[in-house]
Parts: C-alpha cells; structure tokens; sequence
C-alpha cells in the first residue's frame, strides 16, 4: 500500500457506526394496517398503537434535526396529529409515510428558526436520555457538536443524523427520502467534512 | 404552541416528487472535498476498509470514535413519557 506500516503497528478497527435492528418491512406494513383499519373504524385509541410504535425513532430524528427535546416534542405531537387526520390518505408504509411529515416538520421548523434568529441553545429541557448518568455525562462535545450541526445545511444535517444518530442503512434512508444511496453517501460524506472542519481543533 | 410556517396539511403525506436537485449533476455539487480520506469513510460506513490507508489517519479516527461515542448515547433516547398520552389525548374526537 505505500504507507510504510509494519504488521506489527497494523490497528485493525470495527466499525464505529452501529446499525439499528433492521426490520421486516412487509410484516411491519401488514401490522400497521390492520391498526390503521382499527383507527379508521372507530377505535380512536388504536392511534396509540402507532404512536407508541414509532414515535422514539421519530423523536430521535427531530432532537437531532433541531437540537431541542422540547421542539422535538411540539413537531412530534403536531404530526401525528396531522397523520391520524389523514390516515385514510395512507398508501404504503405507514412509518415511511408518518416520517415525511416530522421530516417536513423539522424542516419548516429550521426554515422558520433561521428567520426569526432565535437560539437553539435558548431550550434547556430535559433531553430525554434513558439514564440520568448519560445526562451528566454528556460533556463539551454534545453542545459543540450540536452547534456545529446547526451550522449545516438541512439536507447534510438530516442525513449526517439518520446515519450516525439514527443508524440507519443507507437502503433505508433512500427509501424514506425517495432519493439514491449515491446521493446520501454524498451528502453524509459532505456533513462529516464539514463537522470535523468545525471540531477538529478542539478534538483532534 | 403551533411551531409550523407551513400548515398546509398536505404537506408530508404523498412522495416527495424528484427535484433537479437530485439529479446526477447534484450529486457532483455535493461531491465531498477529500479533507477526510477515503478509508475513513469507508470505516464510519462499514464497508470493506483499507486497512493500512485506515491506520495513516489515526488522528482522524480517534476524532470519530469520540463523535461516535455522543452519537451513540443520542441513539438511546427515548420519547418522553408523558408524550404518548399527551398526543393521544389531543387527538379530535371524531375523525
């Protein structure tokens, strides 16, 4: 290879990226139509099915977009809101489906929040961490690296945040973006460019 | 606390349509700068890596595996408690 390593100073790492569990799409959609048929039928509290099933990735996606818990809960009640009004619009997978409209959400949020100049590091909810310790633990670099997201353009920061927050697969992404895998590669490729530009005279 | 511009309820609901800028040409204004080394991209995507161009960058990967290490905490985050039921509870009545 030219680099002049020896074998011995050979470092052979795993990757850092952990993927999440993949699912079985046909078995999910069969699952979630029959709930949606529930919904449709009259059984309001059905919803809560779907809610309980998808809002913990979708909550992951709009803290990442937005860098605030409490903005992240206000675009996650708005949209399921707005998927149980239009549920019978539904074609296809529902959590593709119901992932647009939080994609759309944070979207028009970010539009919105560039206008007005307000801070994101005006929001000091409770992030919603699991342990109590991941909350004191979390140190210089979550706030750095939130405020260097914020700093990217939407569509680097939406896909920097389904690969390494969501750990989605790329097949994955493209199929909730309606868009090519070459296109997300560039995109993620382009946001790690631009964040370690950002934190790597801190970090590195 | 109404936090959309845009209440235009179709909004979200059907594919977004492809746009020009997700045309080849797009790809190429995307196309990364070369400031992070191919073996390390690859690395962070898990494909097969270069091994020895991967070990020339150590610095590169010391720097994203403590990003890796807050991404991954983030990765655990839960939908607080209180929301499903706040959500449901606003749901209207009648559909």
């Amino acid at each position: 290879m030219g680099v002049g390593l020896s074998s011995a100073r050979v470092t052979h790492y795993t990757s850092v990226v952990k993927l999440t569990q993949p699912t079985l799409p046909e078995e999910q959609a069969d699952a979630d139509q029959a709930v949606i048929d529930r919904v449709l039928a009259g059984d309001r509290n059905a919803f809560g099915i779907l809610i309980q099933r998808y809002s913990d990735p979708l909550y992951r996606h709009a803290v990442g977009m937005t860098g605030s818990p409490d903005v992240a809960e206000d675009i996650l009640q708005v949209s399921f809101i707005k998927a149980y009004n239009h549920l019978s619009e539904v074609r296809g997978r529902f959590d593709a489906w119901v992932f647009r409209i939080v994609a759309n959400g944070c979207k028009d949020w970010l539009k919105n929040i560039r206008r007005t100049h307000l801070s994101y590091e005006e929001d000091d909810q409770p992030s919603g961490y699991e342990n109590p310790e991941e909350e004191l633990d979390r140190g210089e670099l979550r706030s750095d690296l939130d405020l260097a997201l914020s700093a990217l353009p939407a569509s680097l920061r939406e896909a920097f945040v389904m690969k390494h927050v969501e750990g989605r697969s790329y097949e994955e992404m493209a199929e909730l973006l309606d868009t090519t895998v070459g296109a997300l590669k560039m995109r993620v490729h382009r946001a790690r460019e631009a964040l370690q530009a950002l934190l790597e005279e801190r970090y590195q | 606390m109404m936090m959309h511009d845009n209440l235009d309820p179709r909004d979200g609901l059907e594919p977004t349509p492809r746009t020009p800028k997700e045309s080849p040409m797009a790809d190429q204004e995307l196309a990364p700068t070369g400031r992070i080394s191919e073996a390390v991209h690859a690395w962070l995507d898990g494909e097969p890596v270069n091994q020895a161009a991967l070990n020339a960058a150590p610095r590169e990967v010391a720097f994203w595996q403590k990003v890796e290490a807050e991404t991954s905490s983030r990765r655990r985050m839960v939908t607080p408690a209180h929301v499903p039921a706040q959500i449901l509870g606003q749901l209207p009545d009648k559909r």
